[in-house]
């Protein structure tokens, strides 16, 4: 590992970390090669420890105040909260899923400004480009979410909820009833005014009937009095014209009392044989 | 050393080693200094550092050095408050633990 491939793996490490935090501790570890030289580039590594130690380290000591106890022993520090935060085991594997990325693309901006003259990134690196100041708080490094969630991920305990909850069905309910009731409103109130049609059709057959019937009987009236006003002429034609009056009248009146009263009989039962089509439906949805 | 170093005693170290210079002193420099007194680890330093930062009692500017920008670190009045409170409890603390070892009573 060289300086750059060390400090490149630091930046990802920290990358779970607030962006002024990172880009503060990039300068000082870039610094910090810096005045040891180029010379000593092997053995400020080897003083530092990997990458991930000195991430861990950065990250132990962020937001914990004077106060907080920790030691320095013949070892290094040593805390408490620190030694329990071990590296996850599957910390392993998402480093070596790492190691197939590079970080060529990603743009590797902030620390130092005129770095230009010395053991600069940017003079090292080909292809990526190690900007000053003006990146601001941007660093950049390929993959972001690989090692950082395994290395956090640990102490999470994320409750699994079922998939369908309370809120998601109702939600679900509601789509579905957004989508039916177009369709199904329609089809009600055309099947409505269908059964009313046959129900006005029905009843239309039966008073024509009754009005044929009674208009049979008139017209035998009206052939009975043509009939009489001929007996002068010829009585013999009067005669029979009266008689086929007589028996139109007798037949129409016969229809008419049949045909009013087989509407009696129908049309009420029409009426509530429609009156309980309109009612199921409704019946139907109170019983579900 | 046999002794374990406190948090608060690292602290006192670095205030005091960042506090001899007048112009501030940059990370590499402060890290060579304190290793001289005590053998503590490279990567630790950061945090202390960041931490005084933090507390108001370093300051940091940059400075052009050698073609490039060196960040510096500089003592402040809260944390000259702070280094001489550590030195009267460290003189304190020292005066005790010798008055044992030089078979003394405690009074």
């Amino acid at each position: 590992m060289n300086r750059i491939e060390y400090m490149r793996r630091l930046a990802a490490l920290l990358q779970d970390v607030p962006a002024e935090e990172r880009v503060a501790t990039m300068q000082y570890y870039n610094d910090y090669f810096d005045d040891a030289g180029e010379e000593n580039e092997e053995k400020v590594m080897e003083e530092l420890g990997s990458p991930e130690q000195v991430a861990a380290e950065m990250k132990a000591g962020l937001g914990r105040s004077t106060k907080d106890s920790g030691e320095f022993r013949e070892t290094g520090y040593t805390d408490p909260q620190f030694e329990r935060k071990e590296v996850p085991t599957n910390y392993r594997e998402a480093k070596e899923a790492h190691a197939g990325n590079s970080y060529s693309d990603g743009a590797y901006a902030g620390g130092t400004g005129a770095n230009k003259g010395r053991n600069t990134f940017a003079g090292r690196q080909n292809g990526g480009a190690y900007a000053g100041n003006t990146g601001g708080n941007t660093y950049q490094y390929g993959p972001k979410n690989d090692q950082q969630y395994a290395y956090t991920n640990e102490n999470r305990n994320p409750e699994q909820k079922p998939w369908t909850s309370s809120g998601l069905k109702l939600v679900l309910i509601i789509l579905i009833l957004l989508i039916v009731v177009p369709i199904v409103f329609p089809l009600v109130i055309a099947l409505v005014c269908c059964v009313f049609a046959f129900g006005i059709a029905a009843f239309a057959i039966f008073i024509a009937l009754a009005a044929v019937a009674a208009s049979l009987a008139v017209s035998g009236i009206v052939v009975f009095v043509k009939g009489f006003l001929m007996t002068v002429a010829s009585p013999a034609a009067a005669m029979m014209v009266m008689g086929a009056g007589m028996l139109l009248t007798v037949i129409g009146t016969i229809a008419t009392v049949a045909a009013v009263r087989l509407c009696m009989i129908v049309l009420p039962g029409l009426v509530r044989f429609v009156a309980e089509i309109c009612r199921k439906p409704f019946q139907k949805r109170k019983a579900v | 050393m046999v002794f374990n170093t406190g948090a608060a005693l690292l602290d006192a170290i670095v205030l005091a080693v960042v506090s001899q210079e007048d112009e501030g002193t940059y990370g590499y420099k402060i890290t060579q200094d304190v290793k001289k007194a005590i053998d503590v680890s490279e990567s630790t330093l950061y945090p202390v550092l960041r931490r005084l930062q933090k507390d108001e009692c370093l300051e940091v500017y940059d400075r052009q050095f050698d073609g490039r920008n060196r960040r510096y670190y500089k003592v402040t009045e809260k944390g000259l408050i702070q280094l001489n409170l550590y030195e009267s409890e460290w003189k304190s603390y020292c005066a005790k633990i010798n008055s044992i070892f030089e078979g003394g009573v405690v009074s």
